[in-house]
């Protein structure tokens, strides 16, 4: 029985894109002929442009968890591979670093890809794309906004003197890399931390976080942007504004 | 960004839920709760101002009207108790706001335990005013 199920699989998932998923759940499939579905329903946020009139609306799909690998991610490709392909949503890497999979589940916002599913099969899981983001289709948010963003801060190096370019790697202490925090504002290798810092003296930039700390909460790598912003307000109460623009 | 917004505002695409879907934490809720003890406090100052300039009478008159109503103490009690709150919680969370500022206890169970120490202070000095 266990073989079958194998091979019925194998004809089903298309090797190229999906080899670690067809895997998992070829070894799940294996140790499951044995015991009973357990079944998980899964409410997902909806939304077809294409369809005239068509409102958000929320669709549950029910997975077979021995049938499936043990992130959120997994069923959703299940999901869209066995029962609706019309289900969109964006991944990549599946390992938690490229960021493509980031959506609202069950109320907080991490990478589908390395969110365990909840096993308690008496509860709906709950998917909703990024909050308080336009929708493009079912779980893909226009993140142009978010892009321009991150470009107006400049998240590249600039020394005053590019002659030395090229000839040696920039050296920095240990003591310089064990801050690399709050990016590029203390990068020692960067010298345009006054003009960064004057970049962000208007009312809306950096002053309308009000340390909430949700988003040190939600971090899907651990890291703490709650508290780098709260270093950034520091330094743009000390440094010397005269400096960056003379 | 400009061509963002005049993209998206133009199309029918709709807005993703928020509050409605947003799990609860405890800061969250303590965040909201001191910007809503913020807004009471100013509120309840200039009424209070108000009233000084445009009731008759005087803050002794008001005192004994309250008085006459011979209200049980409980209520009193738990009158006073519900206007010292917004004050006493106001002001432990600010004190915690300025910690941060200083770039203090931002990590998330350092940010727990100052919520609840926030919380916990606020209703005792509550209790103690409104026993005065």
């Amino acid at each position: 029985m266990a073989a079958a199920a194998r091979v019925s699989l194998r004809r089903r998932f298309p090797a190229a894109a999906l080899g670690g998923a067809c895997l998992q759940a070829c070894r799940g499939a294996q140790t499951a002929a044995a015991t009973a579905p357990r079944i998980k329903k899964f409410a997902i946020y909806r939304w077809d442009p294409d369809k005239t009139g068509d409102k958000p609306r929320m669709q549950t799909y029910e997975v077979d968890l021995n049938k499936c690998g043990p992130m959120v991610l997994d069923a959703l490709i299940k999901i869209k591979n066995e029962m609706d392909s019309t289900l969109t949503f964006r991944r990549s890497c599946r390992e938690g670093i490229c960021g493509s999979c980031a959506m609202n589940i069950n109320g907080g916002n991490t990478l589908a890809c390395t969110r365990r599913i909840d096993t308690n099969l008496n509860k709906v899981s709950k998917i909703y794309p990024l909050p308080h983001m336009y929708v493009i289709k079912d779980l893909v948010p226009d993140l142009s906004n978010f892009y321009a963003q991150y470009k107006s801060i400049e998240p590249y190096l600039k020394k005053k003197d590019e002659s030395q370019q090229g000839k040696q790697q920039y050296l920095q202490s240990i003591e310089d890399r064990d801050k690399l925090a709050y990016r590029w504002m203390i990068d020692s290798r960067d010298e345009f931390t006054e003009e960064r810092l004057a970049k962000l003296q208007d009312p809306f930039s950096l002053y309308r976080c009000h340390t909430i700390m949700n988003c040190t909460r939600t971090c899907p790598k651990g890291l703490n942007p709650g508290k780098a912003i709260a270093e950034i307000k520091k330094m743009m109460a000390t440094y010397k504004e005269k400096k960056a623009s003379a | 960004m400009e061509r963002f917004w005049n993209k998206n505002t133009g199309s029918n695409r709709p807005l993703s839920p928020h509050i409605t879907i947003y799990s609860w934490s405890l800061p969250m809720a303590m965040s909201i709760g001191h910007r809503g003890t913020g807004v009471a406090l100013s509120a309840g100052v200039s009424l209070f101002g108000l009233s000084a300039l445009l009731l008759p009478g005087n803050f002794e008159s008001h005192l004994e009207l309250v008085k006459s109503l011979s209200l049980g103490p409980v209520l009193i009690h738990s009158a006073k108790f519900a206007l010292a709150f917004p004050l006493t919680y106001h002001t432990w969370n600010g004190v915690r706001h300025l910690m941060w500022d200083l770039g203090k206890g931002l990590k998330i169970p350092q940010l727990t335990q100052s919520g609840v120490a926030v919380l916990v202070l606020s209703v005792l000095s509550s209790l103690g005013l409104a026993a005065m």
